[in-house]
């Protein structure tokens, strides 16, 4: 019993001593404490060889990725912020921030020290009415057309990007009468999914689902009526799959889609599909103007035990530098306005899309960019409209019909 | 010594409720609880992150009238009737031809048997996903060939189901097999013997030996199925590729994926607990008539 506490006085009392001889030439005795941060995620975000980076910045601090399928990593969060526990840091998809940021004292205020390093209509989102910042913004998700080359040559249809976006110059009814074209020439579908196309074109409006003052707007919205329009008039040259199902992948994979409708972040999500079509694929712009798509935060969550530390960490993996770092590698392009006009970013181009200039296209799209008016039931809302739309595709209601169930489905989820 | 051993009545039923007691203690902290808790729920609106707000009976009224809650059950019924049905049958004619003397690798046989089972559903749901796919699956290029379809397999509701079925089968069969296999085996040889003697066919001792014999066996097979059909989720959360809305209209929409929906993607908490009361109601009628059915003929056995 002696020997023990003999032994243990005297390894305090060198670690005491270690910790008083390092504090003369770093920072804080603190700084040496072995600390573990987890960080949720789905899929892969793209920071994984970040995690390893900043290990070796900071030998003390180990990044522990906990990833887990999209709806999963969600739930898991929402039940981990409703018993107190849970990872450290977690990723936050953009259709979730809106339910996630009525509760602001589940979170980490990240305070408004970083707010000029992001855009303005990405921060904001993620500011709760208390004034609380629960996390700062990774990639933006603004749209351009990725399209097959080969496929549009083989249609009769023009194939360099120029005549492409020229094809849809006025609009979405020029990407339907391309698509009629397409079809009929080859007797294959030309969009991906009518789904991506009702998303991508509600995307491009400011007012969506909700008023600026919060009040429901779906049924009576004339730019969701229009999205619903062409997305059904374009059913019958679009896939029937639902958008990231196993069958919308295989269409991408072979060729059974030739037009995308493609935030940054499709781009990587297409190589990673169909990895052998590689350089048949180029960009164009996309019809009727600027939109977001996507996009996600990341945040720190109120229970995390090393709360300075996660937050350190967050906001060096978000900073401009890693966010260039990120585009460049992976594809996400960047939130942080340094990064999107830096010379690197805006002067890429990626060999996958026969050399597209893919940082100049996303830098102009994001630039002109509105915010759009989230709330907590957007993106259900927006499930039940895209269900509704492959309703039709698969030929199993007219468009009308489909439209009144969608607005009775929608009726009983916002109950 | 004899006071050692001598052990009261009381004694000996406090330490049988001792043993017992474990059991108990978990069910009752992972089992009834979390039962109580949700009948709790159902009276709330609640979005989990929130404050819950009383609404009394609303849940239930609303449920009662909310045509998504049949059609659930209706398709949670036809997929379970698609699986179960014949992947008893499979089962029980797989476990005879196992159970054959004549049968060379036997050992190699019953283990392979069991392989769809320990592979991941994700990866089995992925294979199926591609094979039943609507444009370009394999499965409507071989029916191409016959001069049949394309079967629109994602679109249409029963088409579907019976995919879904599919893998419920895949997956479960060769567990099924096992299990009569091993009631096969428990039967006295001597029963067919006499049989022989008696000069009965293959098929007359097969209804009149076989079955009586595994009687018990049947029905434990019978409720585990039900129980396990009656809370499908994966496979049609898979194949439907629209998450926990199962199918573009709701064609694949069991009652857990509903009650997933209302839970995580509405974030209705109260409603999705209603759901789930109302899944525990039906499950205990069903289980309650299968124990009346199954005991009703053990007597007659006897």
């Amino acid at each position: 019993m002696k020997k023990a506490t003999k032994a243990s006085i005297a390894s305090v009392l060198l670690l005491a001593m270690t910790a008083v001889g390092l504090s003369g030439c770093s920072a804080a005795p603190a700084e040496e404490e072995n600390i573990t941060l987890t960080f949720g995620d789905w899929g892969d975000m793209g920071f994984k060889e970040l995690f390893t980076e900043y290990h070796n910045l900071h030998p003390n601090i180990t990044i522990v990725e906990k990833s887990s399928e999209y709806n999963k990593h969600h739930e898991g969060l929402l039940t981990a912020l409703a018993s107190g526990k849970g990872n450290d840091i977690n990723g936050v998809e953009g259709s979730w921030m809106p339910y996630f940021v009525q509760y602001p004292d589940k979170f980490l205020d990240f305070g408004t020290d970083k707010q000029a390093d992001y855009l303005d209509w990405r921060w904001n989102p993620a500011v709760a009415t208390d004034g609380t910042v629960l996390g700062l913004p990774t990639d933006v998700g603004g749209m351009a057309v990725a399209y097959r080359t080969d496929l549009f040559e083989a249609a009769g249809l023009p194939s360099d990007p120029e005549s492409v976006s020229a094809l849809w110059a006025n609009g979405w009814d020029g990407y339907l009468a391309t698509a009629k074209k397409y079809t009929d020439a080859t007797g294959k579908k030309f969009a991906d999914s009518t789904q991506s196309v009702f998303t991508g074109i509600v995307a491009q409006t400011p007012e969506q689902y909700y008023s600026a003052s919060g009040d429901y707007v779906y049924e009576t919205n004339p730019s969701v009526k229009a999205a619903w329009k062409t997305a059904t008039d374009i059913a019958p040259y679009a896939g029937s799959a639902a958008v990231f199902s196993t069958e919308w992948n295989a269409a991408i994979a072979d060729g059974n889609a030739a037009a995308v409708l493609a935030p940054a972040w499709m781009l990587t999500m297409i190589k990673g599909i169909a990895p052998k079509t590689e350089g048949k694929w180029n960009v164009a712009s996309v019809p009727g103007g600027g939109g977001n798509w996507g996009g996600s935060w990341v945040t720190v969550s109120k229970s995390s035990a090393h709360p300075e530390e996660a937050k350190a960490f967050v906001e060096w993996l978000l900073a401009p530098e890693q966010q260039k770092t990120i585009f460049l590698t992976k594809g996400n392009f960047p939130s942080a306005v340094a990064a999107l006009n830096d010379e690197a970013v805006t002067s890429y181009k990626d060999p996958f899309y026969m050399n597209a200039p893919v940082g100049q296209i996303y830098s102009s799209a994001v630039a002109t960019l509105k915010p759009a008016i989230l709330g907590p039931k957007s993106a259900s809302i927006s499930t039940s409209f895209q269900n509704a739309t492959t309703t039709v595709a698969q030929g199993k209601k007219t468009a009308d019909e489909a439209w009144a169930d969608a607005l009775a489905e929608i009726a009983k989820n916002t109950k | 010594m004899s006071k050692a051993i001598h052990i009261s009545r009381k004694e000996e039923s406090r330490a049988g409720y001792l043993f017992l007691s474990p059991f108990f203690l978990l069910f009752g902290i992972f089992g009834l609880l979390p039962i109580i808790f949700t009948f709790y729920v159902s009276f709330f609106k609640w979005d989990l992150l929130g404050t819950q707000e009383w609404v009394g009976l609303d849940n239930y009224i609303e449920l009662v009238a909310d045509e998504r809650f049949y059609s659930s059950l209706s398709n949670t019924i036809s997929i379970f009737l698609l699986s179960s049905a014949p992947q008893l049958v499979a089962a029980l004619l797989l476990a005879l031809v196992l159970n054959n003397k004549k049968l060379r690798f036997r050992t190699f046989w019953r283990s392979v048997i069991l392989f769809p089972f320990i592979t991941s559903t994700v990866a089995v749901a992925v294979v199926f996903g591609a094979m039943f796919a609507d444009n370009g699956g394999m499965v409507n290029w071989a029916l191409g060939f016959l001069g049949v379809g394309p079967v629109p397999w994602h679109a249409d509701g029963l088409a579907g189901q019976f995919v879904i079925a599919m893998m419920v089968n895949w997956r479960w069969t060769g567990y099924n097999t096992l299990i009569f296999l091993a009631a096969l085996q428990a039967i006295p040889a001597e029963l067919y013997e006499a049989a022989e003697v008696d000069g009965a066919t293959k098929l007359s001792q097969f209804f009149n030996i076989t079955i009586p014999q595994i009687r018990p066996t049947i029905f434990f097979t019978v409720v585990t199925s039900t129980i396990g059909g009656l809370q499908i989720f994966a496979e049609p959360y898979m194949f439907s590729g629209t998450g926990y809305a199962g199918g573009s209209d709701g064609q694949f929409r069991t009652m857990t994926l509903f009650l997933f929906d209302q839970a995580f993607a509405q974030l209705r908490l109260g409603y999705s607990s209603a759901i789930a009361v109302g899944l525990f109601l039906i499950i205990a009628i069903i289980a309650g008539a299968n124990f009346l059915i199954s005991s009703k003929l053990v007597k007659a056995d006897k």
